[in-house]
């Protein structure tokens, strides 16, 4: 599946495949070229491989077959590139993953860890590491928390905070895995159009997996749809018509089903899951 | 597609099944704990009247307490406070990387994991007692072995408390550190010790208020500090010396008791 026609592309993955133990089948021999300054969104159902695809992209989860191919530092086949590569490819995560324990500063600093050796990392930051974290924390409008325990932040502040943390790296790509997941509407919009905003500003490709369409179809510049281990779609947004996203949401959505049915058959014996049964009874009724 | 109906019948037949496994469990317990009783002889009362007297006649010799020696028994004290105090430092400085060793999330290797594991349980199951016996014989006598004792016994139980709080450490910034290009020993430093240090600091401390109530018996085999008294008025049979004593040992443990309550209260 190969749509650019730009040169060279900033990062790409030939015939990635991702097996989990046990044998469950995260991501089909997938090729994608990921193009500078790209916002592309992975779409798809909770499932589907976004997930797998763009943690394998910097190797979180290690690929069974194929390769990722970073325009910079070429093949990630060696601890080496593999950490030059991750400190210019910054991650977001759905939960934040913040140090709750630490203050928002002490937090963006981890970003800055992949440039410093060990022994170095025993000793205080260099100054213009904690200006340039401070100045993150600014971007995202989080300046006067610098100094506050992230515990005593709120939801969307601290995915602030986990922004801010991966542009302390001074990333040139910025993986997103579900970051407005466990947001409400408003704050995941703007959590969105300021990363999309940073990105542009910054010219950081990003890639961001979401599972509203709402979202994906408002930000992104380029939607990758996933279902059942495979890519589904590829094209910008305003291609997307019903019969794909049929393609990307019915598709697993009936083995979804079939699932949690044979599971609560299943549990039936154990009275704690009634009020859950009796919810699902009725859905089932109707 | 009703397969999935509970009835009322259900609930109750699960109720009453779970409550008789209950007390299945409560009769079991009983048993156990009544014939460990019978056997060491807590449920012969003969003895136990025969013993009585002697610990009446006993407690009365102890009365009232003699502290006319006071004033010699406070430097063995502070001897026992500063063996508690460096054999815990020793114990937490040693336990540090072992617990990285023995942890199952950090440890190299599986075969360095179970090493590490039977070194503290091997450290952990000898008492600090025969320790310091053994410790008395190598270096003498005085509060070095004492010190030496405490701290080796102390790894076995620090270092295991230390490695479970690495094993229960939350994974997120872990892999947030690794994604960020973050080194293995990066990630251990950066990633997985500020989420464990309060849990090392509790546990730091309250091995500390325990090391003192240690160390005031190690004196008793030659290893130093305020139990050497203590031993020495049991000997000539100075028994309201011996209650003044233990008076004074009551009074600095319930100090110490206080003092790490409040310390480890700071590093919640």
């Amino acid at each position: 599946m190969t749509l650019s026609h730009s040169p060279q592309p900033i990062l790409s993955t030939d015939d990635l495949g991702i097996i989990y133990p046990g044998g469950i089948e995260a991501l089909r021999a997938t090729s994608i070229n990921f193009q500078r300054g790209e916002f592309t969104v992975l779409l798809g159902l909770s499932g589907a491989g976004k997930s797998s695809l763009l943690r394998s992209l910097n190797h979180l989860v290690k690929p069974t077959s194929g390769k990722v191919i970073s325009a910079e530092f070429g093949i990630l086949d060696n601890q080496g590139i593999l950490r030059r590569h991750r400190r210019k490819t910054a991650m977001v995560f759905q939960h934040h993953q913040l140090i709750l324990r630490h203050t928002a500063l002490q937090n963006v600093l981890m970003g800055r860890l992949g440039y410093h050796s060990f022994w170095r990392s025993l000793l205080p930051p260099p100054k213009t590491d904690l200006e340039l974290a401070l100045h993150c924390l600014d971007r995202v409008g989080l300046a006067d928390k610098a100094l506050v325990r992230v515990d005593q932040l709120s939801g969307g502040q601290q995915q602030r905070v986990g922004i801010a943390r991966a542009l302390a790296q001074q990333p040139s790509i910025i993986l997103a895995d579900e970051p407005v997941a466990s947001l409400d509407p408003s704050t995941s919009e703007k959590i969105l159009s300021q990363l999309k905003q940073i990105c542009a500003e910054d010219g950081i490709t990003s890639i961001v997996s979401l599972h509203q369409l709402e979202y994906a179809k408002r930000f992104a510049d380029r939607i990758i749809g996933l279902a059942q281990a495979q890519v589904v779609f590829d094209a910008a947004p305003q291609e997307l018509d019903d019969k794909q996203l049929k393609l990307i949401y019915q598709q697993s959505a009936n083995p979804k089903r079939k699932d949690k049915q044979t599971a609560d058959t299943q549990s039936n014996s154990s009275y704690q899951h009634l009020p859950t049964k009796t919810a699902t009874q009725l859905e089932i009724a109707k | 597609m009703n397969t999935y109906l509970i009835t009322q019948t259900d609930v109750l037949q699960s109720y009453s099944k779970n409550w008789k496994r209950k007390t299945l469990q409560v009769v079991t317990l009983l048993v156990i704990v009544l014939l460990a009783a019978w056997y060491v002889n807590v449920l012969n009362f003969e003895i136990l009247a025969n013993g009585l007297p002697a610990i009446g006649t006993l407690a009365g010799e102890s009365f009232p307490p003699d502290f006319t020696n006071l004033q010699n028994w406070f430097s063995p004290l502070l001897d026992t406070l500063a063996m508690s105090i460096a054999g815990t430092a020793i114990a937490v400085i040693f336990s540090v990387p072992m617990a990285f060793l023995a942890a199952r999330n950090t440890s190299p290797h599986g075969v360095i994991f179970q090493l590490a594991r039977i070194v503290l349980n091997a450290l952990r199951s000898v008492p600090e007692l025969i320790m310091g016996i053994i410790f008395v014989a190598a270096v003498g006598f005085g509060a070095l072995p004492g010190v030496l004792a405490l701290a080796l016994h102390s790894i076995g139980m620090v270092g295991k408390f230390f490695a479970e709080a690495i094993e229960h450490v939350d994974d997120a910034p872990v892999e947030a550190a690794r994604a960020a290009g973050a080194s293995p020993m990066q990630v251990l430093y950066h990633a997985i010790l500020p989420q464990v240090m309060p849990q090392f600091a509790d546990v730091a401390i309250y091995r500390w208020e325990y090391n003192f109530r240690a160390s005031t018996i190690m004196g008793m085999v030659g290893a130093g500090g305020i139990g050497f008294e203590l031993m020495g008025s049991l000997r000539i049979m100075q028994y309201q010396e011996v209650l003044a004593i233990l008076l004074v040992i009551l009074l600095m443990v319930t100090l110490v008791d206080a003092l790490s309550g409040l310390l480890r209260k700071k590093f919640k």
